[in-house]
């Protein structure tokens, strides 16, 4: 084992929640991350839910995740002065991550001109919302709705449904980090800094090309619905032709109530047909029609109906096991609690105990999906406010230890010196 | 290819196929790697059949193809006969990375494990993406785009507690991986460069997938505490919903952050009543009368263009937008017209592609259309090995290569 590849590279990390898991998973790939926050703790820490259902800045469990692996500084965000200290930090980093949502002193840093003249060496990653409007406000729903994401969620008579997750900002962080680390190979091998603006829509809408393809509606008119348990529907207009397709169900439910994910991979029909008999007695999809693929999307509403039949019979762990053994698509539906007991992901070791000072208890995290033969990556905790401001400032800004202690004196930056748990002022 | 793109040094020999493992090779061409498909014409990628115009089909119009493949070329090769794979195997010395996303050891079956890649070239950096893993109980479980988002959580979490979970309307995390294992792969080129040293990455989708979720699983770890399916709610924000707008299926959303969103939202509305109720100054109380918040915000949107009841609510600073469809973005949306690319294809068909949604040094990355199958076949055997008009004309009619 070697150290991890971005051993050695530097982030600041201005993120926000939208684009704060960008420099974890930089983190995970090995790189020193800063996160620069304000001294009254950043919003991650004040979104619950709080560890114990307590709030603290300490305590918070999206601070706790998307943070793992992190350095923190913590500086009087609302100063010129912690900017001209970010400027010198950045002399000494290879990317620094920009939040969506930009403070006016934030607004100023990042300011396309500024900073290509400032730090041309510099790899910035910066986030817009909408491109031709950058000053829209946003939350989560709201970039998932306008991506086109949302519409294709739910059930046609209710509303279209939020997906879990934030994936609008799960996006954009993802292709944060991707657009990083390709900007970090630019500057390591070529000594070149740049840019790189990730548009919050368009990620949203890159997930949607499988769903609702751009070349579908340019065709044919052609709008994928929500139609709740048989997935997706799209009516088909133009050319003198209306047709109604649909994509299909997979969602069914078992003897125990519980749900699975269940497809049929085509070469495997005949294992469907004869599991199918075993279990319901049903033959009537043994008939010679039933062998044209063709037919069977066309009359794929018998082919669900047997399915589920299927499902009710047994428990769900049954089904799925047996599904898998004859090489069909069956997953549980799974919830947390099944995937915390996964003895799959157990045997994986997907899970490591991180010990947190500030909370004096272990944490179980996710580790990353990223397994390497050349290194472990390492999972640090969140860390407490201000944990490192004075190393930051000692080692990055080039600054004294005069220096820090005048600017602490003053007020622009904090450590944890003689902090207790930091509570949450209502 | 444009001078400056970070990958231009580099070669990806991609054994990846269906949707999520060529969006990650997608990312590395379309920032100027040379990557080469290795495909089948007996096993045909299942994507290359998706999406076709209504009058024409052919194994090279699919438009869900044409999104996840822009960028590369493709050989074509009958990996089932001894001597497509030795063509294989004096091909991986001239790469730098190896790609699948098949279930585990059938790279190893044709001889491409990481060891036996190893032998061919020392530095290699090979990338596989199973579902599963290939350790664990489980890793010979299969799984298509709907079943891994049921597995990692976000299906079981996600709409309202009184319906089925079924999950998205899209294969989501076919679109989630391409990130982050582009990053971990340009990592392992970064370190190569340093350390001489190529090395294996796995990324199983299951594990990436639950990287997908919010805090739902940390709580549950942490405190026991399962989180509810809650529809468009949100724990933190009222209102925080989806609302119907004048049209058919149209509708906004909205999520009100704070007590001075929640005042404009009620002036908006006409009821200065509302924003001067003491018990709705906070969010705890909106929350005791959240039903009828969101029947009067659905009551005073309904009437309303989804556009123009966003534009007044921005215009007031809060977080608002119409649930777009596609055909909203393709022909509405002008901020994104440079990210869609359109061009016609060599079978005529005029094609739109999504670019990478991001810009690169204030511009868009170049990107080409997807290969033929086994467009470049001839060309690749002729470049890399020096093959001549007579060894390619055996090859083909011996059926290894098409």
């Amino acid at each position: 084992m070697v150290n991890p590849p971005l051993h050695g590279v530097k982030v600041l990390d201005l993120g926000d929640e939208a684009t704060a898991l960008a420099a974890r998973f930089l983190a995970e790939l090995g790189a020193e991350v800063v996160r620069a926050e304000a001294m009254t703790g950043d919003r991650l820490r004040r979104r619950g839910p709080f560890v114990g259902g307590r709030p603290g800045l300490e305590r918070s469990l999206p601070h706790l995740l998307y943070n793992a692996g992190k350095r923190s500084l913590a500086l009087a965000l609302d100063t010129a002065d912690a900017w001209e200290l970010l400027d010198r930090i950045t002399t000494a980093v290879d990317v620094v991550i920009a939040p969506l949502e930009k403070s006016p002193l934030a607004h100023r840093f990042f300011a396309e001109d500024r900073l290509a003249a400032v730090h041309p060496q510099v790899g910035v990653v910066d986030a817009v919302f909408r491109r031709d409007r950058p000053e829209q406000q946003v939350t989560d729903l709201v970039a998932v709705a306008a991506g086109g994401l949302l519409y294709c969620n739910g059930f046609p008579d209710r509303p279209p449904e939020r997906p879990a997750g934030n994936l609008a900002y799960k996006q954009l962080s993802l292709v944060a980090c991707a657009a990083a680390v390709a900007l970090i190979v630019s500057r390591r091998l070529e000594g070149r800094g740049g840019r790189a603006v990730v548009g919050l829509q368009e990620a949203v809408m890159s997930t949607i090309i499988q769903a609702a393809n751009q070349n579908l509606w340019r065709w044919q008119g052609a709008i994928a619905r929500r139609a709740g348990l048989l997935g997706l529907e799209y009516p088909v207009l133009g050319q003198g032709r209306v047709a109604l397709i649909r994509s299909g169900r997979t969602t069914y439910q078992c003897q125990d109530g519980l749900w699975v994910s269940f497809s049929i991979w085509p070469p495997r029909w005949g294992n469907f047909l004869q599991w199918l008999e075993e279990v319901t007695g049903s033959t009537e999809l043994m008939a010679e029609c039933w062998q044209d693929p063709v037919y069977r999307t066309v009359h794929r509403d018998k082919i669900e109906a047997a399915v589920a039949q299927l499902c009710a019979a047994l428990p769900r762990d049954e089904v799925v096991r047996r599904g898998q053994e004859l090489g069909l698509l069956v997953l549980p539906v799974n919830t947390v609690a099944d995937i915390a007991a996964d003895p799959h992901l157990e045997a994986r070791g997907f899970y490591r105990d991180v010990w947190h000072p500030a909370l004096g208890r272990h944490i179980r995290l996710p580790r990353s999906a990223i397994r390497s033969s050349a290194f472990e990556a390492e999972l640090r905790p969140a860390p407490r406010l201000g944990e490192h401001t004075r190393e930051v400032l000692l080692e990055l800004a080039g600054l004294t230890e005069t220096d820090v202690a005048a600017l602490l004196e003053r007020g622009v930056a904090a450590t944890l010196a003689g902090q207790e748990e930091g509570e949450i002022d209502p | 290819m444009t001078p400056d793109l970070p990958l231009r040094r580099y070669r990806v020999l991609d054994f990846c196929w269906q949707a999520a493992g060529p969006l990650v090779t997608e990312i590395l061409a379309n920032l100027g790697a040379e990557v080469i498909r290795v495909e089948s014409t007996t096993r045909i990628d299942q994507v290359r059949l998706y999406h076709h115009p209504l009058e024409r089909f052919s194994i090279d119009t699919g438009a869900f193809f044409q999104d996840c493949n822009t960028g590369k070329k493709s050989i074509s090769l009958d990996m089932s006969k001894a001597k497509a794979r030795e063509l294989v195997y004096r091909l991986v010395p001239h790469f730098d990375v190896v790609t699948d996303n098949f279930s585990p050891g059938q790279m190893e079956k044709w001889g491409l494990g990481y060891e036996q890649l190893r032998q061919l070239r020392p530095d290699i950096i090979v990338a596989s993406f199973p579902v599963m893993g290939s350790v664990g109980p489980h890793r010979h479980w299969r799984a298509v785009g709907n079943g891994v988002v049921a597995l990692c959580g976000l299906a079981g979490h996600t709409g309202f507690a009184d319906r089925p979970p079924v999950g998205l309307g899209t294969v989501h995390t076919d679109f989630t991986l391409a990130p982050l294992a582009a990053a971990s792969i340009m990592a392992a080129l970064l370190q190569r460069e340093q350390t001489g040293q190529g090395q294996r990455i796995e990324i199983a989708q299951y594990e990436a997938g639950i990287h997908l979720l919010d805090t739902e699983l940390l709580e549950y770890l942490t405190d026991g505490q399962e989180a509810p399916r809650r529809g468009n709610r949100s724990p933190y924000l009222v209102p925080h919903g989806v609302f119907p707008c004048a049209g058919d299926d149209r509708w906004v959303a909205i999520a009100v952050r704070n007590v001075l969103e929640w005042q404009a939202l009620c002036l908006l509305m006409g009821r200065p009543d509302l924003a001067a109720r003491p018990d709705l100054q906070d969010v705890e109380g909106r929350r005791d009368h959240e039903d009828e918040i969101e029947a009067i915000v659905a009551a005073w949107t309904a009437t309303q263009d989804a556009w123009q009841v966003t534009e007044l609510l921005q215009s007031a600073g809060i977080p608002a937008s119409p649930v777009e469809h596609i055909g909203d973005l393709v022909d509405g949306e002008p901020a994104i017209q440079d990210f869609l690319v359109s061009f016609v294809h060599p079978t005529g068909v005029e094609f739109i592609v999504q670019n990478q949604p991001f810009t690169w040094h204030g511009q868009r990355l170049p990107v080409s259309r997807a290969p033929l199958l086994g467009e470049h076949t001839e060309q690749v055997l002729r470049h890399f090995l020096g093959l001549g008009e007579e060894e390619i004309q055996a090859l083909v009619i011996e059926g290894v290569i098409a």
